[in-house]
């Protein structure tokens, strides 16, 4: 009798067991979604005398981390030229609709930093802009190029939430990319 | 001359050989026998087992419901524990005056007065015959606002992996994460173990004590079981006893943490056949500190609570135990990198940046992690005769994990990656008596997981089942016990993803996975003296792929690697021997046992050589990839007592691991550890017991076996820490305080730890002083 009160328990419970586990998974997909993504950067060189001299390079990985090689414009510069320098787009293209990361960076300026490293004596870069705490940003800089010669241009944007003392150090590195430079 | 020196040669021997002899049966050639029955009736009770504590001497009675045991030596105090399902446990002191003693035991039903279906009485079947240790008492009270793996490096044989100072991980025998298993109160842990930054979701303040069993277990508790099994054991329920409790006080220095954590408990009902529990745990941490500096954002606070209500009467024991541990862990500022080359500048300074060192503070900023782990248990056992006790338990577990990055303003509203895993568990086995000799277990198995994500992509959602058949079983005759054991596993996991990963239009496939695999184990044991017990066990485990070494696809961004699974994984099987000798009596006590654990399809992260370029730079690929591994081993613990006051002793561990492919060390596995320990005692007085000290000195050797190809940065130097334990007992009318004062890395040491996955941003901590209080509540002592 109290036995079986008790297996009666037992079959209550590995019934329980069995429907819980028989339930269909209905769940969706979560969307995809890689926080902080970056996957296109284009560099915007406008010749200081004259205007109408204006030249785009992108940076692009369309699939993101990993997959297939990034594809990566070579930036080609005048001799002796003085260019103004602008960081026009940083996108997420894998978002739909694309997402714009640089107004993003533009209003967060004070916690980000764009370090350039020009191989050695191929061109300066001095940058132009100031965040509220006249930190350098790096969203603009001039650059002065040398003789004719091929080298890289290397450009780090550091993320120094709460750490952006002006120099590379603190903080973390939300994209880090090599250009591969012609002057002539 | 010749003649006469080779007959007093003789003469002599026969009477050194005699003398001998005869010290031995003087000494530990003495019996004490009898029979158990029951106190009323006076009806035999076979099947009802007695164990002498001192030295796990063990029998079940016979039909004739006689008993014995051998070897017993003179003079000594022996503490017979008798049980027997349905009847009260009972405890004897006998002291051995002659050569043969007779105890009759009584037992009383519990139908007069309850007992419980003793947990020890069966404790000898629930745990495999293998190489086992124990945390309890005072080394357990003594590690006491510790988290679980930080308390079990006291342990020969076990080591912690770290994530900086809040996150802490088992390692046994070189082997973690997937590798062990943690069973909790009875329920085997299933939080998410892919990943050493995942410590475990386990109070070890519900703990009375902790058992490891070393090697592996896979027959008795499932796949998974190759590094070994720990087992966190609340202590049996008392339905003697009115409302009693305890609260522990925990105060650290370095961080500034404080714990509290209380118990109460209490029989009710007519016949105390009720039994309630209820504990929690409040602890509070800020940032640690290395002996130079405080690390920003180390701090953690921890919510945990458990109850327990049980019922019993002559033949049913029924238990329902719920728990929940919630936890906010903040992580090291300076660990955050984005890069290989931000992971190469912080290897280059000696120290983080003067803007990640920090003053002792509470505040918890990104990144962090939320963990909560709820978990519901019901548990039966039913007494049925002839046959045995049958017990069936049903488990549910709720597993959430947030982790909150350091992100721009636009995402850093919630959190970046969110897991919810629920586990369910329902198992049936009979504990039974074949013959007196031989007892044994056979059960059934079934789990479900279902795993739900949100955020960013990293384990994709997946449901498995897994069932299972085991049947072990124990002989035992005189100084002898054999074991043997067998089981089926079988696992079905299916997965969700998207046919490509980083696209929301890709169609959803639903790759399936099966497994599946028999294991067996064989095991002996043998008296050899009284005191002297060896052990082996050959035993074979394995262990199905988890998620995320089929799934990985991109940046692990607390190593900077680029981290690649494989969804053709197999699974891994191991055959591990274990062989061990212990002392457990006299002036010099110890235990010495060595492994071999030789691992079939091994999986490991192997180093691409081409890196993979991503926007954040180049990173370094590792591929999940298999390889048979070798690991063997040896841990040393040896005891001596001097007189009443001075003990020394010394531990050692080694661990060797190689990779088969290439012959070349493994990776993260712990390096040798030798202790030293001096430990003093005051003598007793009326109200302060117990009183000593205890000095350790824990040597790490340098884990030079690694080659610098190997790792992002050389491997740490050797290191030797100093710690010192003071403690006592305060008693006070029939309360007992517990006191004590530790001082751990007393000489403020300067020190990276290999298994810290810190080490290339951060010293270890230092210097910690830790005062600890335990109060008990009611008129009950507390039982540790």
């Amino acid at each position: 009798m109290k036995t079986n009160t008790k297996l009666s328990i037992v079959a209550i419970m590995v019934f329980t067991f069995a429907i819980s586990a028989c339930k269909k998974d209905k769940k969706e997909l979560p969307k995809v979604d890689e926080p902080e993504l970056i996957t296109t950067i284009k560099l915007t060189f406008t010749n200081t005398n004259n205007a109408a001299d204006v030249k785009t390079f992108a940076w692009k990985d369309l699939d993101g981390q990993g997959g297939a090689a990034p594809m990566v414009d070579t930036i080609k510069l005048a001799a002796n030229t003085n260019y103004n320098l602008e960081i026009t787009e940083i996108l997420n293209e894998t978002a739909t609709p694309v997402e714009n990361v640089t107004e993003e960076i533009e209003e967060e300026n004070y916690e980000h930093l764009f370090v350039y490293k020009p191989s050695a004596s191929l061109l300066t870069v001095a940058i132009s802009d100031k965040d509220k705490n006249k930190l350098p940003v790096g969203l603009m800089a001039v650059v002065n190029t040398n003789t004719a010669k091929t080298g890289t241009l290397r450009i780090v944007l550091r993320h120094q939430k709460g750490v952006k003392d002006g120099t590379e150090a603190p903080g973390s590195t939300d994209f880090d990319i090599t250009y591969p430079v012609k002057i002539k | 001359m010749v003649h006469l020196n080779y007959k007093t040669l003789l003469i002599a021997s026969i009477i050194v050989a005699n003398a001998f002899t005869y010290a031995l049966a003087q000494n530990c050639n003495n019996l004490i026998f009898g029979t158990i029955k029951d106190a009323k009736t006076k009806e035999i009770l076979p099947g009802a087992s007695i164990a002498i504590k001192e030295n796990n001497q063990f029998s079940v009675v016979d039909e004739d419901s006689h008993y014995h045991f051998n070897q017993l030596c003179k003079g000594n105090t022996y503490t017979l524990q008798i049980n027997f399902l349905g009847y009260q446990q009972k405890q004897i002191e006998v002291e051995i005056k002659k050569t043969a003693t007779e105890i009759n035991v009584f037992l009383s039903p519990v139908a007069s007065q309850l007992a419980e279906v003793n947990v020890q009485a069966q404790a000898a079947i629930h745990k495999p015959l293998q190489t086992q240790s124990q945390l309890k008492g005072k080394e357990l009270e003594l590690s006491r606002g510790l988290s679980l793996g930080e308390a079990l490096k006291a342990i020969p044989g076990l080591s912690s992996i770290q994530t900086g100072p809040s996150i802490s991980k088992p390692v046994i025998h070189g082997l973690h994460s997937n590798r062990v298993l943690i069973y909790n109160a009875g329920v085997r842990l299933e939080g998410q173990q892919w990943g050493s930054e995942h410590a475990p979701e386990i109070d070890p303040f519900i703990a009375n004590q902790i058992t490891v069993i070393k090697g592996a277990a896979s027959v008795l508790y499932g796949s998974d079981a190759l590094g070994g099994v720990i087992l966190v054991e609340p202590s049996p329920l008392d339905f003697n006893k009115k409302l009693t409790g305890q609260v522990n006080v925990v105060g650290m220095s370095n961080n500034g943490q404080g714990a509290i954590a209380t118990m109460l408990e209490s029989a009710i009902g007519k016949n105390n056949n009720f039994c309630w529990r209820i504990q929690s745990t409040y602890k509070v941490a800020g940032n640690a500190k290395t002996p130079n500096y405080y690390m920003q954002n180390t701090g953690f606070n921890e919510k945990n609570a458990a109850l327990t209500f049980a019922y019993r009467s002559a033949k049913l024991n029924a238990e329902l135990f719920a728990s929940t541990f919630n936890t906010k862990l903040g992580i090291f500022t300076g660990s955050h990198i984005g890069s290989t080359t931000d992971l190469d500048s912080a290897i280059a300074r000696n120290e983080p940046l003067a803007i990640y060192q920090s003053n002792l503070n509470y505040t918890i900023d990104r990144p962090y992690q939320n963990v909560s782990h709820n978990l519901v248990k019901f548990k039966m056992s039913y007494l049925l005769r002839d046959f045995g006790i049958l017990h069936a338990q049903y488990s549910n577990q709720q597993n959430n994990r947030e982790e909150y990055d350091v992100v721009r303003g636009s995402v850093d509203k919630g959190y970046q990656l969110k897991f919810d895993l629920n586990t369910q568990n329902i198992e049936l086995f009979l504990d039974h008596n074949v013959t007196p000799n031989i007892q044994g277990k056979v059960g059934v198995q079934g789990m479900y997981q279902q795993n739900y994500y949100a955020g960013r992509d990293l384990i994709p959602f997946f449901t498995s089942y897994n069932g299972g058949i085991f049947l072990i079983e124990k002989y035992t005759k005189n100084k002898l016990s054999l074991e043997g054991g067998l089981r089926y596993d079988y696992k079905y996991m299916q997965a969700r993803v998207r046919l490509n990963r980083k696209d929301s239009k890709s169609p959803e496939i639903q790759p399936e996975f099966n497994f599946d695999q028999v294991t067996a184990t064989l095991g002996a044991a043998y008296q050899i003296l009284p005191d002297v017990k060896w052990s082996s066990t050959l035993a074979k485990a394995w262990r199905p792929p988890a998620i995320n070494e089929l799934f990985s696809n991109g940046v692990h961004h607390g190593s900077a690697s680029f981290e690649k699974g494989d969804i053709n994984l197999k699974q891994e099987s191991s055959l591990n021997l274990t062989t061990g000798i212990s002392k457990t009596n006299g002036k010099l006590t110890g235990e010495i046992s060595g492994y071999i654990n030789h691992i079939d399809n091994y999986i490991y992260l192997k180093p691409d050589l081409l890196p993979v370029l991503t926007v954040r730079g180049a990173f370094p690929a590792f591929n999940y990839v298999q390889v048979n591994a070798r690991f063997t081993g040896a841990d040393f613990l040896t005891q001596y007592q001097f007189n009443k006051f001075f003990k020394t002793g010394v531990k050692y561990s080694l661990v060797r691991a190689y990779n088969l492919a290439n012959n070349k060390h493994l990776e993260f596995i712990p390096p040798d550890k030798i202790s030293l320990i001096l430990q003093a005692s005051l003598n007793d007085s009326k109200k302060i017991k117990n009183t000593g000290i205890a000095i350790t000195i824990n040597h790490f050797a340098k884990q030079w076996r690694v080659l610098p190809a190997q790792d992002f940065a050389p491997t740490p130097n050797a290191a030797t820490l100093l710690n010192i334990d003071l403690s006592s007992q305060i008693h006070i009318g029939k309360n007992q305080f517990n006191l004590s004062l530790s001082c751990l890395n007393t000489l403020n040491t300067q020190y990276r730890d290999y298994l810290n996955r810190f080490r290339y941003y951060v010293d270890e901590t230092g210097r910690n002083f830790i005062l600890r209080l335990q109060v008990p509540i009611g008129k009950g002592l507390n039982k540790i």
